[in-house]
């Protein structure tokens, strides 16, 4: 069989190895480790909203945002060999892109020790610029408070209540993404949700 | 994870973080980055990591700039010819990248074995080719023939391997020449002298050398196929040029058993071109089991792998050798080779599972693998 042209076999491989809807992450990163990089992807599409979620809601900023996300799924596809619980990959993926958003907070720290104002920070999103199309006005001022108030919070509590009610993942995978124990991030879970009532005046 | 009776997160009532433009840009991305470095470490840890290799690079020239370079540049390039290993030269002249020349004449088959910073070998099946090799080079340049091996470091000269036998003739320089078929198995060729070792039994006379015509394409030379070698012991002359006289040692009566690497793949080259392609296997599976380097191993398997694909159709024979191949630690072009034909192998056995593992492997380490789309065509063409 002659080849058509090189751009369309430039995806030849991939597409006879795309996987099951049933395919656990488990499975993903077993495949991915053996070397079959269609898995790799697989495991890129099913949580790249979860880390860019993450980086975009902590940051606040796209372009720093997408530079996580590249810089988490590069390291994590690194030290997959190193994940003992492939099971767990995706706590471990977000546990990877909270750190790298922090190493931005810090690099900002740092930055601003020296008067160097970020450029980009006019570009801060809040969650009610990310509103789904056709929300109401009301849930845009709603999430414009919400938004507010967690920007009060300490850096822990609001990285902890982001991940866990922002972006849904579980009390265990936010408790891994924190890199803490269950007690503890329940705590400061519990102490986000107290504050954050707080600023809201009850209204949350 | 008890998520149920769980509100919906905060997430659900936003738009995605990224589009779907974004996530493919982010894909293609990570793909470039996770090409081009590999492996990836932290950026103060490579920058302080490049800086001590520098400034011992560095310290390293500067010590042996007096004693003499111990540079080890890439693989031999040319425009007019592949040289991987496995290729075939069948262009009338080519110049290579560090000055040496080929001149091959007309029906000349001469075929890339290794090719990389510190070896060039080829084998010359017939014909004749002149070779013209920079001096000063760090590569051992080595030309197998089924009836001898001739090796040099810098120099000219002519190799030429026809009925009558093998014939080397030196311009200048130096070369040796090896084989079983050689006065002590080895000799050493200055410049005019030349030295003819017959394919049969019978001893070539002795007699003034004429000096071979350089190789011209528009003369053809009208070679025949190699012969299979005799097993009787063949005549061997070393003559000058000059004086005509014979300075070649009488041939032992029976020749030495042959047991290293290199000399099985010469005896199963001639067996394959003599059309005995299961006896050229039996003697490359000896070569694969009686030592030799890495390289001469991973050579007989490729062989071996190329033999059982192409003309015994065994492909599940060959996949197994291409894998020996990579087992080998064979030179990286080789081992692209023989993981591409792994695959073909594999589709042309009708394992399209493993074949597709094994293009996903090859197109992970070479992502612009000059045998990419072979590889990809070969999956194509087999497929069930």
């Amino acid at each position: 069989m002659a080849l058509a042209s090189p751009k369309a076999h430039l995806r030849v491989v991939a597409p006879l190895h795309a996987p099951e809807q049933g395919d656990s992450d488990a499975v993903l990163v077993a495949r991915a480790r053996a070397g079959e990089t269609w898995a790799l992807e697989a495991l890129y599409r099913r949580h790249v909203q979860l880390v860019a979620g993450t980086a975009l809601r902590l940051l606040r900023n796209r372009a720093e945002a997408e530079d996580v996300t590249q810089e988490t799924f590069l390291l994590a596809f690194e030290k997959l060999d190193q994940l003992a619980e492939p099971a767990a990959f995706r706590g471990w993926l977000a546990r990877i892109a909270v750190s790298r958003a922090h190493r931005r907070f810090r690099a900002r720290r740092l930055r601003s020790l020296f008067f160097v104002r970020d450029a980009d920070r006019d570009d801060e999103v809040g969650l009610a610029d990310d509103a789904a199309p056709g929300a109401s006005p009301e849930d845009r001022t709603e999430l414009a408070l919400l938004d507010r108030a967690l920007l009060r919070l300490p850096l822990p509590l609001r990285t902890a209540w982001t991940v866990r009610h922002v972006l849904g993942c579980s009390v265990e995978e936010t408790a891994e993404a924190c890199a803490c124990s269950l007690a503890t991030i329940k705590r400061r879970i519990a102490a986000a949700d107290e504050q954050l009532h707080a600023h809201l005046g009850g209204a949350s | 994870m008890n998520r149920e009776h769980e509100p919906a997160p905060i997430a659900s009532r936003l738009s995605p973080a990224l589009d779907e433009a974004g996530v493919a840009r982010t894909w293609r991305r990570i793909q470039s980055a996770r090409a081009a470095s590999r492996p990836r470490t932290r950026l103060t840890t490579r920058a302080f990591a490049g800086l001590a290799v520098a400034a011992t690079l560095a310290l390293c020239v500067w010590s042996l700039r007096e004693t003499g370079p111990a540079r080890a540049p890439g693989a031999l390039a040319a425009s007019e010819a592949p040289l991987a290993p496995g290729a075939a030269v069948r262009a009338a002249s080519v110049s290579l990248d560090d000055g040496s020349r080929l001149a091959l004449a007309h029906a000349t088959e001469l075929e890339v074995l290794a090719n990389d910073g510190t070896r060039f070998d080829t084998l010359l099946r017939r014909g004749r080719c002149r070779f013209d090799v920079e001096p000063g080079g760090p590569r051992r340049w080595s030309i197998e023939t089924d009836l001898a091996t001739v090796e040099v470091v810098g120099t000219a000269f002519t190799v030429t391997r026809d009925d009558a036998g093998l014939a080397v003739e030196v311009d200048h320089g130096i070369v040796l020449v090896r084989g079983e078929r050689v006065p002590g198995r080895v000799q050493r060729l200055l410049a005019g002298q030349r030295l003819t070792v017959s394919a049969n039994a019978v001893p070539v006379a002795v007699a003034p050398a004429a000096r071979p015509e350089p190789p011209d394409t528009a003369v053809p030379a009208a070679v025949p196929p190699a012969p299979t070698p005799a097993p009787a012991p063949a005549a061997v002359a070393l003559e000058s040029r000059a004086a005509t006289q014979t300075i070649g040692v009488p041939r032992p009566s029976s020749p030495p058993p042959s047991v290293d690497v290199q000399s099985r793949l010469q005896e199963a080259d001639a067996a394959r071109a003599a059309g005995r392609p299961e006896v050229a296997a039996a003697l490359l599976e000896r070569a694969l089991h009686e030592g030799g380097d890495a390289t001469q191993r991973a050579i007989a398997a490729f062989s071996l792998g190329r033999l059982e694909l192409e003309v015994l159709d065994r492909p599940t024979a060959a996949a197994g050798h291409f894998a020996a191949v990579v087992a080998h630690g064979a030179p990286r072009s080789l081992v692209e080779d023989a993981q591409a034909r792994r695959v073909e192998a594999l589709a042309r056995a009708g394992r399209h599972d493993e074949a597709r593992r094994e293009a996903t492997v090859y197109e992970t380490r070479w992502p612009s693998g000059r045998r990419l789309s072979q590889v990809r065509a070969w999956l194509v063409r087999h497929a069930p």
